[in-house]
């Protein structure tokens, strides 16, 4: 054990000390060994917050930030989209502008973001094939294996057989396409409302919106289900 | 010629399904990316381009927030916020308080 001081408890402290004779009580954790990207993680920032570049309190607030975006974000786009025509012709037209109107900030990092829309004749998935590229706005960080290799090799030229070990099987006819993320620009997949939803409320229809179905891995959750 | 990164229609094993929670020390290197990035000191696809500079080897073989953490160095590096020197004396610091630790 040798690195009590930042990993176990978020500690930004590394000269406290301890009662004598008391231990850590900290439970075991797997996150325990100083691998050298972890010390250049700990250098970097403290050598950045040494010089004034960023402080602390920075770091935490991002952390922040991160920690309150999730797919429930998106599922609030879609079921809007699902329940507004207005609104889903707005959202396919200028997806930046109209999930900003529906109070999210998308001014991060200056992205463009497009709604491409699935229905019975076309589905879409999304990947990023050169890195990890996602629509953190609005559903927060993409899951390990968006940024897997495997995933990142194969959804775009098998995309029914990456769909198949998702557990969705489409239509032969169905036209799947795939769209590669870029640093720039980020997609969010707009799924088929699921039927017999006519008279549910866009807060039990969000629920049905999946992290996946917003990727096109899967469709979306079937009602009563 | 195709670089280690450009991996889109290679052959691939099955896609690994099991949600990872990040490790702090992982949310960390996504927070100093988003600050530096709300500073204009970085962007995302100059972080992409050091990660495709970066190596096959330590591409291929790290973890996702273990090469973003060596490509942002390398970029602070490269735009001269920080030094190789003053990098390396801290790296240098930080073991050294990890071997004084009991």
């Amino acid at each position: 054990m040798s690195d009590h001081h930042d990993h176990h408890h978020g500690h930004d402290h590394h000269d406290h000390s301890h009662p004598p004779g008391q231990k850590h009580p900290f439970q075991a954790d797997v996150d325990d060994t100083l691998t050298y990207p972890r010390r250049m993680e700990i250098a970097l920032r403290e050598l950045l917050i040494e010089k004034g570049i960023l402080t602390a309190d920075e770091i935490r607030a991002a952390i922040e930030d991160m920690d309150s975006r999730s797919p429930a974000g998106g599922a609030k786009v879609v079921a809007r989209a699902w329940v507004d025509p207005e609104f889903k012709a707005a959202l396919l037209e200028d997806a930046n502008a109209a999930c900003t109107r529906l109070g999210f900030d998308m001014s991060i990092r200056e992205l463009k973001l497009v709604a491409v829309e699935n229905t019975p004749e076309v589905h879409n998935i999304v990947v990023c094939t050169l890195c990890s590229c996602y629509p953190r706005a609005l559903l927060g960080l993409p899951p390990a294996w968006y940024k897997s290799f495997a995933y990142r090799s194969r959804v775009v030229n098998e995309p029914r057989a990456v769909l198949a070990e998702f557990g969705t099987t489409l239509p032969d006819n169905t036209v799947v396409r795939v769209h590669d993320s870029t640093a720039d620009l980020r997609y969010l997949v707009l799924p088929m409302r699921p039927a017999n939803t006519e008279g549910m409320s866009e807060e039990q229809l969000a629920a049905l919106v999946t992290r996946d179905c917003m990727i096109g891995v899967s469709a979306a959750r079937s009602a009563g289900a | 010629m195709r670089n280690y990164h450009d991996m889109g229609g290679q052959p691939a094993g099955p896609i690994d399904r099991h949600e990872h929670e990040l490790q702090h020390w992982e949310k960390r290197v996504e927070a100093l990316i988003a600050v530096l990035g709300s500073k204009k000191l970085t962007r995302s696809d100059e972080g992409r381009r050091a990660l495709e500079t970066i190596g096959a080897e330590t591409y291929l073989g790290s973890g996702y927030a273990e090469r973003r953490i060596q490509a942002l160095a390398n970029n602070m590096i490269l735009r001269g916020v920080i030094t190789i020197e003053e990098l390396s004396n801290k790296l240098a610091e930080v073991e050294q308080r990890q071997n004084q630790l009991p």
